[in-house]
């Protein structure tokens, strides 16, 4: 069993939850440590819909602190927890901004700022610009006539006209993102334990060990 | 409520109802809308505690012997934490804060 900081057990273990287990020999623990990590964040997305993971202005926040405060919003510092559930945060998350979120350019103290938002129930998505089109009325939820960017026609909707997903509201939202973001926290938990963890000894998962599992 | 406000009103409930029918005739796309769990969404702390107990025991006990026991007994620990701290706080709200703003 290798001793001291292992680097690419850690590297594994945020890569694929419990890989990093796996790689140091801990295969029990390993295949309980995804059931728990990946079918919690599965239950995330199950519960609140892609609007679960949702990283909103992270990425240029990072980057750059000129970004205006009130475009800072969503669920960004969930995220940073979310994010710790491998690369299957970060592809759920680039799924959500760039193929579910629609496009839209609004006006503030810097200028004209293109900002992503979720789709409103009354708007689908024009998936070759990414804009947002109005196909109901917003009062009562009429359908009404609008320009179909697929045939170029204009038409009235219908109910396969809706928005590419529903946004989560309430304890729905909640639970959903918290669900999420506590999968990433104890993949967290688990990675320290790959990467710096007490190593157990020969046959760690069969209860033979002298060092003991992290504190 | 006078005949303007009941006007509005009437006119707001039949919105939503014809919202409420447009959203019910939409199918539920899993992983993509979120399920309507908004009147039992507080049966989600169960799953929530279970999958926690089995990620965390995972790493945290020396042996994996007794694995599935403490993982019952950690779920069972922390949805009864969730119970007295919620009944706490209910005590906090209904009583104690109710009686300080009548006294």
């Amino acid at each position: 069993m290798p001793e001291g900081p292992q680097p690419v057990a850690l590297l594994l273990a945020w890569l694929v939850p419990g890989l990093g287990h796996w790689y140091l020999g801990m295969r029990r623990r390993a295949w309980r440590i995804a059931l728990g990590v990946l079918a919690m964040f599965a239950g995330g997305l199950l519960v609140g819909g892609i609007d679960a993971v949702d990283s909103t202005l992270f990425y240029k926040r990072m980057l750059s602190s000129s970004t205006p405060p009130e475009r800072v919003d969503g669920d960004m510092v969930w995220f940073l927890g979310a994010m710790f559930t491998g690369p299957v945060a970060f592809g759920v998350d680039l799924a959500h901004q760039y193929r579910f979120k629609v496009v839209e350019d609004t006006m503030t103290a810097q200028g004209v700022v293109r900002v992503r938002r979720g789709a409103m129930p009354y708007e689908i998505r024009d998936a070759r610009t990414g804009k947002a089109i109005e196909v109901r009325d917003k009062a009562t939820g009429a359908p009404i006539e609008f320009l179909d960017p697929v045939t170029g026609v204009t038409r009235l909707a219908t109910s396969a006209d809706r928005p590419p997903n529903i946004q989560a509201l309430g304890r729905v939202r909640e639970i959903g993102t918290l669900l999420c973001t506590i999968a990433g926290m104890l993949n967290l938990i688990a990675m320290i334990d790959a990467g710096w963890g007490r190593r157990r000894s020969y046959d760690p998962d069969r209860g033979q060990s002298r060092a003991g599992g992290a504190t | 409520m006078n005949p303007a406000q009941m006007n509005t009103l009437a006119k707001a409930s039949a919105a939503a109802s014809t919202w409420r029918e447009q959203l019910a005739g939409w199918s539920y796309r899993p992983f993509i809308d979120p399920i309507n769990a908004h009147h039992w969404w507080w049966a989600l702390i169960v799953p929530l505690a279970l999958l926690t107990a089995v990620a965390y025991k995972a790493v945290r006990l020396p042996t994996l012997e007794r694995y599935w026991r403490e993982v019952a007994l950690m779920s069972v620990q922390v949805l009864l934490g969730m119970a007295a701290l919620a009944a706490t706080l209910w005590l906090l709200v209904e009583v104690f804060a109710r009686s300080f703003r009548s006294s």
